[in-house]
């Protein structure tokens, strides 16, 4: 009884939130974009695009959510997948970073329309997979990891790029790290573990 | 209702174009971060959008001669990384998408989005400028082929219409002896230029044939002063003259005559060196920057100074 009213009082909370933020935001958007029709509401309403379809650590899934909506947001909240992290929302720190057709991108800037039939795998994919395994255990090997943030984006960014270059320089691995910060280790522990994974585990990237 | 349309083929996607005003989403990098609105809620597009990154046609990069010239052919779909990593890419292009944004923005965004966001910073635009690039706009009526220059038209403003997208982009090719791009930003990956440059020239037998330069982050519109180019030109011929004293007798120099090392070597430097000075001076006219929150005017202009000199010398 206690818990059913809780829980009635946290939606009806949930639902006011949900609605100041909205009017918020449509004002924002009406003000700035001088629109007649404020989109907001709008957004969230049936799209030509009804379905999207695509293929996500491996499995189909079909989505019907809004295909403007960022893969980030369907990963984390309807697909309970939540390596994938929001650091800055922008496509600045790589932390939201997953492999679309095994090339990394963030998923921040993703709209889920941008990939229908395409294969998206996040970090939780890649863990499963002896590529990930090993560059994980390469990570642990060289302190690659101190509050471990960052960690799934560098995985993902070692991911795409051995995967496009088998024997990268140091330059060349600091530049596949570039779109990905990490405030704990300087990033010279990350670069040794991938300059190891290239040197002894090439057979893996081919 | 806010729809999105993801065309089955190219020529869906210009028929689409006729019936409704739609957002065109390429890579998104640039719509998603000025859309963004909460997590877990739809961007604010305020109208249709539509989908295009995944459209084959326009999917290209091609080399062709057409009288006499050779130029190449950039599909609106192709995206940064594609282009960089492309064998026909050109030099100074490569230098321009090697520092942009991130491997992870350059795997979906494109140079179509680039030169759509016109933004006074897109670092491709002042090579795009040099390269005397030609927008291709495409509707279900036809096509119509407008240089950079007319196509961006201020911040955010482009010449484009509504029943239009960019089909392709069209470049010289041409092989510069000397190539130099320069971006100032805050980091050396995803950063918007404070100021970025870029400058091509070349020389046959010591004398300088072409020079081109273009300042981005400088002004509302990449700033190229062809005038000024030419100018700098003639200037540079003529001081060449002036220092070989045996021009051949149809009026034209030899070419073996012409060298700025040979001859009477510091008043010859003296020389080019107040002529770079007076071509800096000149082009200072045209580089009116602003303050805002990446970096200030006078800062600003002093560096797209600094790289002008920079690169003359190195001519
Ligand atoms: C973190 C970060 C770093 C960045 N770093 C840089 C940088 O260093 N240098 C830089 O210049 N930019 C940078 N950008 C901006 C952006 O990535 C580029 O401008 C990119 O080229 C945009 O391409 P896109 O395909 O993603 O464009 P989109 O966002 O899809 O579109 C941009 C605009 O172009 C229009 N458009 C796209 N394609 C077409 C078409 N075919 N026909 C008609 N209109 C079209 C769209 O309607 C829109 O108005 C950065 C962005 C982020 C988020
Ligand atoms: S959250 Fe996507 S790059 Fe920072
Ligand atoms: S380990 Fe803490 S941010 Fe990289």
């Amino acid at each position: 009884m206690l818990s059913g009213a809780n829980s009635a009082a946290n939606s009806e909370i949930y639902n006011k939130i949900k609605s100041e933020i909205s009017s918020k935001v449509s004002n924002e958007v009406s003000n700035e974009m001088n629109s007649e029709l404020s989109s907001k509401a709008n957004n969230t309403v049936k799209n030509s695009m009804s379905k999207v379809t695509f293929v996500l650590n491996g499995q189909a899934v079909e989505s019907s959510e809004n295909p403007t909506k960022r893969l980030l947001d369907i990963l984390r909240e309807d697909h309970g997948l939540v390596g994938a992290k929001e650091g800055c929302g922008e496509g600045e720190c790589g932390g939201c970073a997953v492999l679309l057709d095994y090339k990394i991108v963030n998923s921040c800037l993703t709209p889920l329309g941008s990939v229908q039939d395409k294969q998206v795998i996040t970090i939780e994919g890649l863990s499963l997979s002896t590529e990930g395994q090993t560059i994980k255990k390469a990570f642990e090997d060289y302190g690659s990891v101190q509050c471990g943030i960052c960690t799934p984006g560098m995985m993902i960014a070692t991911a795409s790029l051995l995967h496009h270059n088998q024997k990268p320089t140091e330059a060349e691995i600091r530049e596949g790290l570039s779109g990905n910060l990490c405030r704990c280790t300087g990033y010279n522990m990350i670069v040794k573990a991938i300059q190891y994974l290239a040197d002894e585990k090439g057979e893996l990237w081919c | 209702m806010v729809l999105s349309y993801r065309p089955v083929s190219y020529a869906d996607a210009l028929s689409i174009l006729t019936k409704v005003p739609v957002t065109i989403i390429a890579g998104g990098t640039d719509l998603m971060v000025k859309k963004r609105s909460w997590s877990n809620l739809a961007p604010t597009f305020d109208g249709d959008v539509m989908f295009v990154g995944h459209l084959e046609e326009i999917s290209y990069i091609k080399k062709l001669e057409k009288s006499n010239q050779k130029r190449i052919h950039i599909g609106a779909t192709i995206t940064l990384e594609e282009l960089l990593y492309h064998k026909d890419t050109p030099e100074i292009l490569r230098q321009a998408l090697g520092v942009m944004a991130s491997p992870a923005i350059r795997h979906t965004a494109t140079l179509a989005g680039n030169i759509g966001n016109a933004s006074p910073a897109g670092d491709s635009l002042p090579v795009l400028y040099i390269l005397n690039a030609i927008v291709v706009l495409a509707s279900s009526s036809g096509e119509r082929q407008v240089p950079i220059e007319d196509f961006i038209l201020g911040p955010g403003k482009t010449a484009i219409n509504s029943d239009e997208m960019i089909k392709e982009i069209i470049i010289d090719d041409c092989n510069f002896g000397t190539v130099y791009y320069k971006k100032v930003g805050g980091r050396k990956a995803d950063a918007i230029s404070k100021v970025c440059f870029a400058g091509c020239g070349s020389k046959v037998d010591g004398q300088i044939t072409d020079m081109r330069v273009a300042f981005g982050a400088v002004g509302p519109t990449v700033v190229r002063v062809r005038s000024l180019e030419e100018a700098c030109v003639n200037a540079h011929r003529a001081l060449q003259l002036s220092v070989s004293e045996k021009p051949s007798e149809d009026g034209l120099v030899e070419p073996s005559k012409v060298n700025f090392d040979q001859g009477d070597e510091s008043s010859n430097s003296i020389a080019r060196e107040q002529l770079d000075s007076e071509t800096v001076k000149k082009f200072a006219d045209y580089v009116r920057p602003i303050d805002d929150q990446r970096s200030n005017a006078i800062y600003r202009k002093q560096i797209a100074l600094n790289l002008l000199k920079d690169f003359i010398t190195k001519l």
